[in-house]
């Protein structure tokens, strides 16, 4: 069964967008052309939303935030003088985004497992819009599995979970992520590191 | 669960990739964060004008509440910063009574910057009448005439 996800996901893995393109369509951007934004989302929305939804694992909340992010990136392209690559600029305000409505949501109330359920049956509705029609993806035991992994990744510290998110979903490498968290490369492996062993202790059940 | 076809951490991961939403929503998606990008566009341009419009009539209003200000705070013009009688001029009395009398006689100022070319005198006589100043003296010079009744002596 996972031998077939690991054929589709290499199938469906997106092809990376040239960084002269990208910069050609951030200063046309900044120029003023708002139909070279669409070409902007088009590129990074799906990746965006996938390190935000498994930051927040809330399928609402990951739209709200990743239109956010693009809104605010938008808004805040003409300060963006290249320094850094745009994704890793996008995606830091993606995830400085996400951290911060955790924050806000852990503030407000605690998480319980009722919440979890809740989410868990959300996300069950939401899959009914998904795309990829695969039943042998989609069966109970994997959704079984996700949730399990959503409970322990949950249990990660919120900078654990984004570095694990970001590493292991998203495939950026060690140098991308310690810039978009601002840390160090030693710190983002010593942390990846810490939160695999924590993940598979906590599903040790479920694994290999 | 057998432990063959147990996943491994990585295979978890990997399906987790395949969670993504569907075309529709990603329609609904682009055009919510095309409008809220355009309505930024269009209040940035909006506050613009605005802090333009504001940055222009505050300092004009400004301005204008100074120059009224000072228009009616400062005193009616006059020609004041004029030295005061460094050649002054001695008032003439003239005790004729046949003669106007000159009512009031304010100072003479004299502008020295004029002392070259002619007298400045701003303030001049004002006379009680309204009378000419020849027309007193000539009548009383007819008067006093010798004979000057005897025309009308029958």
């Amino acid at each position: 069964m996972f031998s077939s996800v690991r054929e589709k996901t290499q199938s469906i893995s997106t092809t990376t967008p040239s960084a002269d393109d990208v910069s050609i369509l951030v200063k046309r951007v900044q120029g003023g052309d708002i139909a070279a934004f669409d070409s902007i989302m088009l590129l990074y929305r799906e990746r965006l939303y996938g390190v935000i939804y498994n930051m927040t694992f809330n399928h609402e909340d990951a739209a709200d935030l990743t239109q956010e992010s693009f809104v605010k990136a938008f808004r805040s392209l003409k300060k963006f003088k290249g320094k850094s690559s745009f994704f890793t600029w996008l995606y830091r305000i993606g995830v400085n985004m996400t951290l911060s409505h955790i924050q806000r949501k852990k503030r407000r109330k605690f998480f319980s497992f009722d919440q979890i359920s809740e989410e868990h049956s959300l996300n069950k509705e939401f899959e009914k819009f998904s795309s990829t029609d695969s039943s042998s993806v989609r069966n109970t035991l994997l959704n079984e599995l996700h949730q399990k992994l959503n409970e322990a990744l949950l249990k990660l510290s919120d900078k654990h979970r984004t570095i694990v998110i970001l590493f292991e979903i998203d495939g950026l490498s060690h140098k991308e992520i310690s810039n978009i968290m601002k840390c160090t490369e030693g710190t983002v492996r010593s942390r990846l590191h810490y939160a695999k062993l924590q993940l598979q202790s906590l599903l040790s059940d479920y694994l290999k | 669960m057998k432990t063959s076809d147990k996943p491994t951490l990585q295979d978890l991961f990997e399906s987790k990739k395949l969670d993504v939403p569907s075309d529709e929503f990603w329609d609904d998606f682009q055009e919510k964060v095309r409008e809220k990008a355009l309505s930024t566009v269009l209040q940035r341009s909006m506050f613009s004008t605005t802090s333009k419009m504001i940055g222009f009539s505050v300092p004009a209003s400004f301005v204008c509440i100074l120059a009224l200000f000072f228009y009616f705070q400062s005193p009616a013009p006059s020609i004041e910063p004029l030295e005061t009688l460094p050649h002054s001029i001695g008032v003439v009395s003239v005790d004729n009574p046949s003669l106007p009398t000159t009512k009031h006689v304010d100072s003479y100022v004299v502008d020295s910057k004029l002392s070259d070319h002619n007298l400045y005198v701003h303030n001049s006589l004002q006379w009680s009448e309204s009378v000419s100043f020849e027309e007193p003296i000539v009548q009383a010079k007819e008067l006093n005439q010798p004979g000057f009744l005897a025309q009308y002596t029958f």
